[in-house]
Protein backbone atom coordinates (compact mmCIF):
# COMPACT_ATOMS: atom_id res chain seq x y z
CA UNK A 1 0.00 0.00 0.00
CA UNK A 2 1.41 3.44 -0.56
CA UNK A 3 -0.80 5.20 1.42
CA UNK A 4 0.08 6.79 5.05
CA UNK A 5 -2.27 7.60 7.76
CA UNK A 6 -1.26 9.88 10.21
CA UNK A 7 -3.11 9.96 12.74
CA UNK A 8 -4.49 13.56 14.54
CA UNK A 9 -5.67 14.14 17.81
CA UNK A 10 -9.31 15.49 16.65
CA UNK A 11 -11.06 16.43 13.71
CA UNK A 12 -10.04 19.77 13.70
CA UNK A 13 -6.32 18.54 14.26
CA UNK A 14 -6.72 16.89 11.62
CA UNK A 15 -7.94 19.68 9.06
CA UNK A 16 -5.35 21.49 10.61
CA UNK A 17 -2.72 19.24 9.07
CA UNK A 18 -4.49 18.54 5.82
CA UNK A 19 -4.88 22.18 5.49
CA UNK A 20 -1.25 22.61 6.01
CA UNK A 21 -0.10 19.83 3.62
CA UNK A 22 -2.18 21.03 0.99
CA UNK A 23 -1.04 24.66 1.55
CA UNK A 24 2.22 23.11 0.68
CA UNK A 25 1.30 21.52 -2.02
CA UNK A 26 1.17 17.60 -0.42
CA UNK A 27 -2.59 15.99 -1.44
CA UNK A 28 -4.12 15.04 2.04
CA UNK A 29 -7.29 13.76 2.53
CA UNK A 30 -8.96 13.34 6.60
CA UNK A 31 -10.05 10.15 6.85
CA UNK A 32 -11.77 8.27 9.97
CA UNK A 33 -9.55 6.18 11.65
CA UNK A 34 -10.21 2.22 10.73
CA UNK A 35 -11.00 0.10 14.14
CA UNK A 36 -7.51 -1.05 15.73
CA UNK A 37 -6.09 1.70 14.68
CA UNK A 38 -6.64 3.96 17.25
CA UNK A 39 -7.39 2.14 20.68
CA UNK A 40 -9.69 5.16 21.78
CA UNK A 41 -12.25 4.73 19.07
CA UNK A 42 -13.99 6.99 16.21
CA UNK A 43 -10.19 8.82 15.66
CA UNK A 44 -9.26 10.81 12.43
CA UNK A 45 -6.40 11.12 10.67
CA UNK A 46 -4.82 12.35 7.58
CA UNK A 47 -4.21 10.19 4.62
CA UNK A 48 -1.13 11.16 2.42
CA UNK A 49 0.82 8.98 -0.08
CA UNK A 50 4.01 7.28 0.91
CA UNK A 51 6.36 9.16 -1.46
CA UNK A 52 5.66 11.85 0.57
CA UNK A 53 6.00 10.74 3.78
CA UNK A 54 9.08 12.18 5.19
CA UNK A 55 8.49 15.75 3.21
CA UNK A 56 5.08 15.59 5.01
CA UNK A 57 6.24 15.22 8.57
CA UNK A 58 9.05 17.44 8.17
CA UNK A 59 6.15 20.31 7.19
CA UNK A 60 4.17 19.09 10.38
CA UNK A 61 6.68 19.04 12.55
CA UNK A 62 8.13 23.02 11.06
CA UNK A 63 4.65 24.20 11.85
CA UNK A 64 4.60 22.91 14.99
CA UNK A 65 1.70 20.31 14.54
CA UNK A 66 2.01 16.90 16.30
CA UNK A 67 1.14 13.70 15.13
CA UNK A 68 -0.30 11.30 16.97
CA UNK A 69 1.06 8.43 15.06
CA UNK A 70 1.61 7.28 11.48
CA UNK A 71 0.11 4.17 10.05
CA UNK A 72 0.30 1.99 6.76
CA UNK A 73 -1.68 -1.40 5.63
CA UNK A 74 0.61 -4.03 4.66
CA UNK A 75 -1.76 -6.09 2.99
CA UNK A 76 -3.82 -7.51 6.05
CA UNK A 77 -3.85 -4.46 9.05
CA UNK A 78 -3.21 -1.20 9.50
CA UNK A 79 0.09 -1.01 11.14
CA UNK A 80 2.11 1.75 12.74
CA UNK A 81 5.70 2.42 11.27
CA UNK A 82 8.19 4.99 11.86
CA UNK A 83 9.57 7.18 9.18
CA UNK B 1 -36.87 51.61 14.89
CA UNK B 2 -33.48 53.18 16.01
CA UNK B 3 -32.29 50.41 17.87
CA UNK B 4 -29.27 51.24 20.17
CA UNK B 5 -28.95 48.14 22.38
CA UNK B 6 -26.24 46.73 20.60
CA UNK B 7 -24.36 46.09 23.90
CA UNK B 8 -27.18 43.22 24.09
CA UNK B 9 -27.24 42.47 21.12
CA UNK B 10 -26.59 43.46 17.53
CA UNK B 11 -30.30 43.21 16.31
CA UNK B 12 -28.92 44.53 12.66
CA UNK B 13 -26.67 41.81 11.18
CA UNK B 14 -25.09 41.50 7.42
CA UNK B 15 -27.85 39.86 5.11
CA UNK B 16 -25.09 37.06 4.65
CA UNK B 17 -25.59 35.74 8.38
CA UNK B 18 -29.24 34.69 7.57
CA UNK B 19 -28.37 33.41 4.11
CA UNK B 20 -25.75 31.35 5.87
CA UNK B 21 -27.57 30.25 8.78
CA UNK B 22 -30.46 29.54 6.26
CA UNK B 23 -28.27 27.10 4.06
CA UNK B 24 -26.42 25.25 7.23
CA UNK B 25 -30.36 24.16 8.33
CA UNK B 26 -30.60 22.28 5.15
CA UNK B 27 -26.91 20.70 4.40
CA UNK B 28 -25.15 20.53 7.87
CA UNK B 29 -24.96 17.72 10.45
CA UNK B 30 -22.46 18.39 13.13
CA UNK B 31 -18.43 18.28 12.51
CA UNK B 32 -16.56 14.81 13.36
CA UNK B 33 -19.78 12.27 12.64
CA UNK B 34 -18.85 10.65 9.55
CA UNK B 35 -16.91 10.86 6.08
CA UNK B 36 -20.60 11.87 4.39
CA UNK B 37 -21.78 15.68 3.13
CA UNK B 38 -23.28 16.91 5.53
CA UNK B 39 -20.67 16.22 8.08
CA UNK B 40 -17.89 17.25 5.75
CA UNK B 41 -20.08 20.84 5.04
CA UNK B 42 -20.30 21.18 8.99
CA UNK B 43 -16.58 20.59 9.47
CA UNK B 44 -15.50 22.54 7.01
CA UNK B 45 -17.86 25.40 7.79
CA UNK B 46 -16.35 24.99 11.57
CA UNK B 47 -12.87 24.62 10.64
CA UNK B 48 -13.58 28.36 8.87
CA UNK B 49 -15.06 29.90 11.83
CA UNK B 50 -12.12 28.54 14.48
CA UNK B 51 -9.59 30.18 11.37
CA UNK B 52 -11.34 33.65 11.29
CA UNK B 53 -11.26 33.77 14.52
CA UNK B 54 -7.86 32.66 15.63
CA UNK B 55 -6.60 35.08 12.86
CA UNK B 56 -9.00 37.73 14.24
CA UNK B 57 -7.92 37.35 17.94
CA UNK B 58 -4.56 36.43 17.68
CA UNK B 59 -4.75 32.68 18.67
CA UNK B 60 -2.06 30.29 17.57
CA UNK B 61 -3.71 27.47 16.73
CA UNK B 62 -7.42 26.89 15.66
CA UNK B 63 -7.96 24.47 18.35
CA UNK B 64 -7.53 26.99 20.66
CA UNK B 65 -11.11 28.56 19.36
CA UNK B 66 -13.91 26.87 20.97
CA UNK B 67 -17.35 27.46 19.89
CA UNK B 68 -19.69 28.22 23.05
CA UNK B 69 -23.36 28.93 23.39
CA UNK B 70 -22.19 32.59 24.33
CA UNK B 71 -20.27 34.38 26.77
CA UNK B 72 -21.53 33.79 29.69
CA UNK B 73 -20.47 29.93 28.93
CA UNK B 74 -17.17 30.49 28.03
CA UNK B 75 -16.55 32.41 31.68
CA UNK B 76 -18.12 29.44 33.34
CA UNK B 77 -15.82 27.25 31.38
CA UNK B 78 -12.81 29.26 32.07
CA UNK B 79 -13.60 29.97 35.91
CA UNK B 80 -14.41 26.35 36.48
CA UNK B 81 -11.18 25.68 34.83
CA UNK B 82 -9.30 27.94 37.35
CA UNK B 83 -11.18 28.69 40.25
CA UNK B 84 -12.00 25.68 42.96
CA UNK B 85 -13.02 26.03 46.47
CA UNK B 86 -11.03 28.42 48.48
CA UNK B 87 -9.23 30.72 45.64
CA UNK B 88 -8.14 33.89 45.43
CA UNK B 89 -9.64 35.77 42.67
CA UNK B 90 -9.11 39.34 41.73
CA UNK B 91 -11.69 40.90 39.84
CA UNK B 92 -12.41 44.88 38.68
CA UNK B 93 -15.25 46.54 39.69
CA UNK B 94 -17.16 46.46 36.79
CA UNK B 95 -17.59 43.03 36.25
CA UNK B 96 -21.03 41.51 34.88
CA UNK B 97 -23.40 38.55 36.34
CA UNK B 98 -21.50 36.53 34.36
CA UNK B 99 -18.50 36.59 36.08
CA UNK B 100 -19.98 37.27 39.73
CA UNK B 101 -22.76 34.61 39.97
CA UNK B 102 -20.14 31.17 39.23
CA UNK B 103 -17.44 32.90 41.41
CA UNK B 104 -19.73 33.07 44.10
CA UNK B 105 -21.22 29.54 43.28
CA UNK B 106 -17.75 28.17 44.12
CA UNK B 107 -17.60 27.63 48.22
CA UNK B 108 -14.76 29.88 49.86
CA UNK B 109 -13.87 32.27 47.27
CA UNK B 110 -11.69 35.33 48.64
CA UNK B 111 -12.88 37.73 46.11
CA UNK B 112 -10.59 40.87 46.10
CA UNK B 113 -12.78 43.30 43.65
CA UNK B 114 -10.80 46.82 42.29
CA UNK B 115 -13.19 49.72 42.54
CA UNK B 116 -11.26 52.69 41.13
CA UNK B 117 -13.15 55.19 39.93
CA UNK B 118 -14.61 55.56 36.48
CA UNK B 119 -12.44 55.81 33.59
CA UNK B 120 -9.87 56.67 35.95
CA UNK B 121 -6.77 53.93 34.08
CA UNK B 122 -4.04 54.62 36.23
CA UNK B 123 -5.46 54.19 39.47
CA UNK B 124 -6.77 51.01 38.13
CA UNK B 125 -3.50 49.87 37.33
CA UNK B 126 -2.48 50.75 40.38
CA UNK B 127 -4.82 48.89 41.91
CA UNK B 128 -4.53 46.13 40.34
CA UNK B 129 -0.49 46.10 41.32
CA UNK B 130 -1.31 46.67 44.52
CA UNK B 131 -3.80 43.43 45.00
CA UNK B 132 -1.51 41.06 42.58
CA UNK B 133 1.21 41.46 45.06
CA UNK B 134 -0.27 39.60 47.46
CA UNK B 135 -1.16 36.65 44.83
CA UNK B 136 -3.98 34.93 43.61
CA UNK B 137 -5.27 32.10 41.93
CA UNK B 138 -6.85 33.73 39.11
CA UNK B 139 -8.08 37.39 38.13
CA UNK B 140 -10.75 38.44 35.89
CA UNK B 141 -11.46 41.29 33.83
CA UNK B 142 -14.14 43.07 31.95
CA UNK B 143 -12.00 44.56 28.73
CA UNK B 144 -15.03 47.30 28.26
CA UNK B 145 -17.84 48.47 31.03
CA UNK B 146 -21.13 47.36 29.82
CA UNK B 147 -22.94 49.85 31.53
CA UNK B 148 -20.48 52.39 30.89
CA UNK B 149 -18.31 51.52 28.16
CA UNK B 150 -14.89 52.41 30.06
CA UNK B 151 -12.33 50.65 28.22
CA UNK B 152 -10.39 49.13 31.10
CA UNK B 153 -6.61 48.97 31.09
CA UNK B 154 -6.54 45.19 30.06
CA UNK B 155 -2.79 45.45 28.35
CA UNK B 156 -1.62 46.56 31.76
CA UNK B 157 -3.14 44.42 33.53
CA UNK B 158 -2.27 41.16 31.87
CA UNK B 159 0.88 42.13 31.89
CA UNK B 160 0.86 42.76 35.53
CA UNK B 161 -0.92 39.40 36.19
CA UNK B 162 1.88 37.71 33.76
CA UNK B 163 4.49 39.08 36.21
CA UNK B 164 2.95 37.45 39.30
CA UNK B 165 2.12 34.47 37.31
CA UNK B 166 -1.60 34.83 38.03
CA UNK B 167 -4.00 33.47 34.66
CA UNK B 168 -6.24 36.00 33.88
CA UNK B 169 -9.63 35.61 32.12
CA UNK B 170 -10.86 38.74 30.13
CA UNK B 171 -14.23 39.37 29.49
CA UNK B 172 -14.27 40.56 26.11
CA UNK B 173 -17.96 41.02 25.83
CA UNK B 174 -17.85 44.38 24.39
CA UNK B 175 -14.82 44.37 22.86
CA UNK B 176 -14.38 41.82 20.59
CA UNK B 177 -14.69 43.06 16.92
CA UNK B 178 -14.65 46.28 18.12
CA UNK B 179 -11.27 47.04 19.75
CA UNK B 180 -8.26 45.35 19.01
CA UNK B 181 -7.96 42.10 20.95
CA UNK B 182 -5.33 39.35 21.24
CA UNK B 183 -4.64 36.32 23.15
CA UNK B 184 -1.14 35.69 22.17
CA UNK B 185 -0.25 39.64 22.90
CA UNK B 186 -2.24 39.60 26.40
CA UNK B 187 -1.01 36.08 27.43
CA UNK B 188 -4.37 35.65 28.75
CA UNK B 189 -5.48 32.17 30.09
CA UNK B 190 -8.83 32.45 28.51
CA UNK B 191 -10.74 35.42 26.67
CA UNK B 192 -14.57 34.96 26.29
CA UNK B 193 -16.84 36.66 23.93
CA UNK B 194 -20.00 36.70 22.58
CA UNK B 195 -20.89 35.74 19.01
CA UNK B 196 -24.11 37.54 19.02
CA UNK B 197 -22.94 41.67 19.81
CA UNK B 198 -19.53 42.92 18.09
CA UNK B 199 -19.04 39.79 15.82
CA UNK B 200 -22.41 40.37 14.53
CA UNK B 201 -23.36 36.45 14.67
CA UNK B 202 -26.51 34.77 16.27
CA UNK B 203 -27.83 34.69 19.56
CA UNK B 204 -26.35 31.36 21.17
CA UNK B 205 -23.16 31.90 19.81
CA UNK B 206 -20.07 32.63 21.41
CA UNK B 207 -16.54 31.99 21.64
CA UNK B 208 -13.94 31.09 24.31
CA UNK B 209 -9.89 31.35 23.38
CA UNK B 210 -7.59 29.04 25.48
CA UNK B 211 -4.28 30.13 26.56
CA UNK B 212 -4.22 27.44 29.18
CA UNK B 213 -5.57 23.83 30.64
CA UNK B 214 -8.75 23.32 30.91
CA UNK B 215 -11.82 22.25 33.08
CA UNK B 216 -14.98 20.71 31.20
CA UNK B 217 -18.04 21.84 32.48
CA UNK B 218 -20.04 19.94 30.25
CA UNK B 219 -19.35 16.02 29.42
CA UNK B 220 -20.73 14.17 26.56
CA UNK B 221 -20.08 12.60 22.89
CA UNK B 222 -17.92 14.68 20.90
CA UNK B 223 -17.12 12.76 18.18
CA UNK B 224 -13.81 11.09 19.19
CA UNK B 225 -12.19 8.63 21.50
CA UNK B 226 -15.89 6.84 22.03
CA UNK B 227 -14.00 4.30 24.06
CA UNK B 228 -12.78 6.54 26.84
CA UNK B 229 -15.58 7.42 29.75
CA UNK B 230 -13.65 10.45 29.64
CA UNK B 231 -13.72 13.35 27.82
CA UNK B 232 -10.92 13.86 25.12
CA UNK B 233 -7.65 15.69 26.61
CA UNK B 234 -7.74 18.11 23.11
CA UNK B 235 -9.07 20.74 22.38
CA UNK B 236 -11.81 21.64 20.98
CA UNK B 237 -13.12 18.43 21.86
CA UNK B 238 -12.50 18.64 25.34
CA UNK B 239 -14.93 21.69 25.90
CA UNK B 240 -17.43 20.85 23.18
CA UNK B 241 -19.52 18.47 24.11
CA UNK B 242 -22.70 17.11 22.17
CA UNK B 243 -24.12 18.49 18.71
CA UNK B 244 -23.43 21.25 17.42
CA UNK B 245 -25.18 24.72 16.68
CA UNK B 246 -24.34 24.64 12.93
CA UNK B 247 -26.56 27.44 11.66
CA UNK B 248 -25.25 29.88 14.52
CA UNK B 249 -21.57 28.72 13.62
CA UNK B 250 -22.16 29.28 9.83
CA UNK B 251 -23.65 32.61 11.07
CA UNK B 252 -21.33 33.53 13.51
CA UNK B 253 -18.52 32.48 10.37
CA UNK B 254 -20.13 35.10 8.48
CA UNK B 255 -20.78 37.95 11.04
CA UNK B 256 -16.89 36.96 11.68
CA UNK B 257 -15.94 37.93 7.76
CA UNK B 258 -17.99 40.45 8.02
CA UNK B 259 -15.97 42.60 11.13
CA UNK B 260 -12.99 41.61 9.29
CA UNK B 261 -13.77 43.07 6.20
CA UNK B 262 -14.85 46.64 7.82
CA UNK B 263 -11.96 46.69 9.94
CA UNK B 264 -12.30 46.76 13.67
CA UNK B 265 -10.59 50.40 13.91
CA UNK B 266 -13.29 51.12 11.35
CA UNK B 267 -16.17 49.84 13.44
CA UNK B 268 -14.77 51.85 16.52
CA UNK B 269 -14.44 54.99 15.29
CA UNK B 270 -18.03 54.40 13.93
CA UNK B 271 -19.18 53.78 17.06
CA UNK B 272 -17.15 56.31 19.22
CA UNK B 273 -18.50 59.09 16.74
CA UNK B 274 -21.61 58.32 17.66
CA UNK B 275 -21.27 57.94 21.21
CA UNK B 276 -19.91 61.46 21.10
CA UNK B 277 -22.41 62.76 19.44
CA UNK B 278 -24.96 61.81 21.67
CA UNK B 279 -23.04 63.29 24.20
CA UNK B 280 -22.56 66.24 23.13
CA UNK B 281 -26.21 66.70 22.56
CA UNK B 282 -27.36 65.19 25.83
CA UNK B 283 -24.94 67.25 27.85
CA UNK B 284 -26.82 70.30 26.81
CA UNK B 285 -30.43 68.78 27.96
CA UNK B 286 -31.74 70.17 31.31
CA UNK B 287 -31.37 67.35 33.95
CA UNK B 288 -28.96 65.12 32.29
CA UNK B 289 -26.25 63.17 33.77
CA UNK B 290 -23.92 61.72 31.79
CA UNK B 291 -21.13 58.93 32.47
CA UNK B 292 -18.42 60.03 29.99
CA UNK B 293 -15.01 59.91 29.46
CA UNK B 294 -14.26 63.95 28.20
CA UNK B 295 -11.26 62.76 26.91
CA UNK B 296 -12.86 59.54 24.87
CA UNK B 297 -9.24 57.84 25.87
CA UNK B 298 -11.20 55.36 27.50
CA UNK B 299 -14.89 55.58 26.07
CA UNK B 300 -16.05 52.89 23.83
CA UNK B 301 -19.36 52.71 21.84
CA UNK B 302 -21.56 52.64 24.92
CA UNK B 303 -22.67 55.46 26.89
CA UNK B 304 -24.61 55.77 30.21
CA UNK B 305 -27.01 58.63 31.16
CA UNK B 306 -30.08 59.19 33.44
CA UNK B 307 -32.42 61.90 33.50
CA UNK B 308 -32.85 63.95 37.23
CA UNK B 309 -36.12 63.06 38.38
CA UNK B 310 -37.46 60.68 35.94
CA UNK B 311 -37.52 56.92 36.28
CA UNK B 312 -34.63 55.12 34.13
CA UNK B 313 -36.98 52.51 33.53
CA UNK B 314 -39.79 54.92 32.59
CA UNK B 315 -37.44 57.38 30.14
CA UNK B 316 -36.87 53.82 28.48
CA UNK B 317 -40.35 52.76 27.90
CA UNK B 318 -40.97 56.19 26.85
CA UNK B 319 -38.30 55.77 24.08
CA UNK B 320 -39.54 52.22 23.05
CA UNK B 321 -43.25 53.63 22.89
CA UNK B 322 -41.10 56.27 20.35
CA UNK B 323 -39.49 53.71 18.77
CA UNK B 324 -36.20 53.51 20.53
CA UNK B 325 -34.47 51.15 21.72
CA UNK B 326 -32.37 51.26 24.81
CA UNK B 327 -31.71 49.36 27.87
CA UNK B 328 -32.50 50.79 31.07
CA UNK B 329 -31.79 49.66 34.63
CA UNK B 330 -28.64 47.68 36.15
CA UNK B 331 -27.89 45.88 33.11
CA UNK B 332 -26.96 42.73 35.07
CA UNK B 333 -23.86 44.68 36.43
CA UNK B 334 -24.87 45.53 40.08
CA UNK B 335 -21.40 45.67 40.68
CA UNK B 336 -20.27 48.09 38.20
CA UNK B 337 -23.52 50.27 39.25
CA UNK B 338 -21.52 50.00 42.85
CA UNK B 339 -18.57 51.25 42.17
CA UNK B 340 -19.81 54.50 40.22
CA UNK B 341 -23.08 54.88 42.43
CA UNK B 342 -25.68 54.55 40.10
CA UNK B 343 -26.89 51.23 41.80
CA UNK B 344 -30.04 52.93 43.48
CA UNK B 345 -31.35 53.77 39.97
CA UNK B 346 -29.53 52.46 37.54
CA UNK B 347 -28.73 54.04 34.49
CA UNK B 348 -30.07 54.60 30.74
CA UNK B 349 -27.61 53.13 28.33
CA UNK B 350 -27.42 53.52 24.84
CA UNK B 351 -25.32 51.46 22.27
CA UNK B 352 -25.13 51.72 18.15
CA UNK B 353 -23.40 49.57 15.99
CA UNK B 354 -21.54 49.60 12.74
CA UNK B 355 -24.93 50.29 11.17
CA UNK B 356 -26.65 53.00 13.27
CA UNK B 357 -26.40 56.32 11.56
CA UNK B 358 -25.76 59.89 12.89
CA UNK B 359 -29.17 60.73 11.72
CA UNK B 360 -30.58 58.12 14.32
CA UNK B 361 -28.69 59.57 17.35
CA UNK B 362 -30.21 62.95 16.07
CA UNK B 363 -33.86 61.40 16.16
CA UNK B 364 -33.12 59.85 19.74
CA UNK B 365 -31.56 62.89 21.08
CA UNK B 366 -34.97 64.92 19.98
CA UNK B 367 -37.30 61.46 21.36
CA UNK B 368 -35.28 62.63 24.73
CA UNK B 369 -35.83 66.01 24.27
CA UNK B 370 -39.54 65.76 24.19
CA UNK B 371 -39.99 63.11 26.86
CA UNK B 372 -37.92 65.35 29.48
CA UNK B 373 -40.13 68.47 28.02
CA UNK B 374 -43.53 66.57 28.24
CA UNK B 375 -42.21 65.25 31.99
CA UNK B 376 -42.07 68.90 32.86
CA UNK B 377 -45.58 69.53 32.37
CA UNK B 378 -46.67 67.51 35.13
Amino acid sequence: MDVLLLMAGSITHAQRMAAMLENRGLRASIARAPAGVDPRGCGYGVKIRRAYGTQALDVLRHAGIKVRGIYQHDGEAWREVEL
Amino acid sequence: MIYLDAAATTLEKPSQVARAMAEAVQTMSSPGRGRYPASRCAEETTFRCRNEAAELFGVPSPEQVIITSNATHGLNIAMHSLVKPGSRVIISGYEHNSVLRPLHAVPGVELVIIDAPLFDREEMTRQWKQALRQGADAAVCVHVSNVFGYVLPIKEIADLCRCHGVPLVVDASQSAGVLPLSLRELGAAFIAMPGHKGLYGPQGTGLLLCGTDTEPLLRGGTGSASRSREMPEELPDRLEAGTHNMPGIAGLLEGIRFVRRCGTEQIAHHEQMLVRRAAEKLRKMDGVRLWYDETGSSQSGVLSFAVEGLDCEEVGEALAEKGVAVRAGLHCAPLAHQTVGTQEKGTIRLSPSVFTSGGQIDSFCRCLQGIIRDSARF
